[in-house]
């Protein structure tokens, strides 16, 4: 299989997986919408993620949201950079071991843009039933607002981040050796 | 990818159907965006438009955004440095306002996407380098005006007092005067207002055909220095673009490995 097919193949699986996958959030605790972008960025590479994400990121516009979701495609983004910059060496070869640092990095980093794009445009108030009960849970312990939003996002990214990084393991082992971008620095060498 | 991406956004040379095709499209999306404030009625449709737009804008900042180190060759910091270009700044801002971030007012700021253009024309970067080139004789020739509206404002106020409301009223007819608009909702009651006002229309004329001038040589300027440039590196026989001499360049230091 070509290099061009191979892409598409991927990228299409992406974008299908977060969009497939994130139909579990309204009954699980978990998003798993950034499943493909994860699988493209670290299967292909980074650049691949985030046009995953910003598809993903569009359709649930036109589809759900409309333009104001826009912003929270940051954190997608941020999963694609994360994933395909820490996951691989530079070789180009992936470094399974590095999956329990990229695991806490992806959590920090997107609960904190998550915690901030919340507060900012419904004050804290997640669309999301489980991060909302978190929410109410650490407000009823006595805590601030913003510091019950930021640890009832947290909470749930913490149970997303892990099947997702499962899910994203397991597809990247069933697809075939030559869908991978498995010599990255070769292929660099021949030009892109 | 990423070398795709950047050949595919960048400005495409004669013989990039490819390219030319997105260009197009860009400037056209650009162009549609801004359809939707030319209405005082909201119809649904604008929604619809404003959000595809919005992404396909968006979509064009994010490539650039990761192709930026072929642009901006410096390295890793490439990708730093090039959301606080004019251009990145423009893009960010005439999206921010539909993203729901900033209030009614600012709505505005959507006409900044017609600036997507300025990224494909060659003549509107002639006329923004000409004006760079000349900022200091233009900054010159904004002081005098300045200082002359506010001159001639103050003097009439003196004289004038029961013509102006306040000295805000007496700026804003300076103004009018020396650019010749003349609205004559305000106007000079007094001799001297009126002599004022006519020494005001003469030097008006002057200063406002002054950074026309300057503008108009340095764009000729610009463009002389662009065909010598182009016959200098035999551009104006091959036609290539920037792009191109990269992929040669790649290509050549490919083989010599």
């Amino acid at each position: 299989m070509n290099k061009k097919s191979r892409y598409i193949f991927i990228m299409i699986l992406g974008i299908i997986m977060n969009q497939g996958l994130s139909l579990f959030s309204d009954k699980f605790p978990v998003w798993l919408d950034t499943s493909g972008t994860a699988l493209a960025a670290l299967a292909l590479e980074p650049a691949a993620g985030l046009l995953v994400g910003l598809v993903d990121n569009f359709l649930i516009a036109i589809f759900k949201n409309g333009s104001g979701s826009l912003l929270y495609y940051c954190v997608s983004a941020s999963v694609a950079i994360i994933v395909g910059v820490i996951m691989r060496d530079r070789e180009g070869r992936i470094r399974w071991q590095r999956i329990f640092a990229v695991i806490p990095l992806i959590i920090i980093v997107s609960t904190i843009l998550s915690s901030v794009l919340t507060l900012w445009y419904s004050g804290g108030i997640s669309t999301n039933k489980f991060e909302l009960e978190y929410y109410y849970y650490f407000i009823s312990m006595g805590l601030h607002p913003y510091i019950s939003c930021a640890l009832g996002i947290g909470v749930i990214k913490v149970y997303d981040t892990i099947v997702t990084a499962v899910i994203v393991a397991l597809v990247y082992m069933l697809i075939p050796k030559t869908m991978k971008n498995v010599i990255l620095k070769e292929e660099q060498k021949e030009g892109l | 990818m990423r070398f795709a991406i950047y050949k595919m956004v960048e400005k495409s040379a004669a013989d990039d159907k490819k390219g030319k095709i997105y260009d197009y499209f860009i400037c056209l999306v650009a162009f549609i965006s801004i359809i939707p404030l030319m209405f005082k009625t909201h119809y649904p449709i604008f929604s619809y438009i404003e959000t595809v737009s919005v992404y396909i804008i968006f979509a064009d900042y994010v490539f650039r955004w990761i192709t930026a180190d072929y642009k901006l060759k410096k390295g890793r910091w490439s990708f730093v440095l090039y959301p606080i270009t004019l251009f990145a700044i423009i893009d960010i801002l005439s999206i921010l306002p539909t993203m729901g971030l900033l209030g009614q007012g600012f709505m505005i700021l959507r006409m900044f996407r017609i600036f997507k253009i300025f990224h494909y024309s060659k003549s509107l970067n002639y006329i923004s380098n000409a004006i760079l080139k000349e900022k200091n004789t233009l900054y010159s020739v904004l002081i005098l005006a300045l200082g002359y509206i506010f001159l001639s404002a103050l003097i009439m106020f003196s004289y004038e007092p029961d013509t102006f409301n306040n000295f805000f009223g007496a700026l804003y007819w300076a103004t009018t005067a020396l650019t010749t608009v003349g609205y004559g909702d305000i106007y000079p009651t007094t001799d001297v207002g009126r002599f004022i006002s006519m020494i005001s229309s003469l030097f008006g004329i002057a200063v406002i055909a002054l950074p026309a001038g300057i503008i108009t040589a340095s764009f000729v300027d610009q463009i002389d220095m662009e065909r010598k440039n182009a016959e200098e590196e035999g551009r104006a026989e091959d036609g290539k673009s920037e792009i191109d001499r990269i992929i040669e360049k790649r290509m050549e230091a490919e083989h010599d490995e």
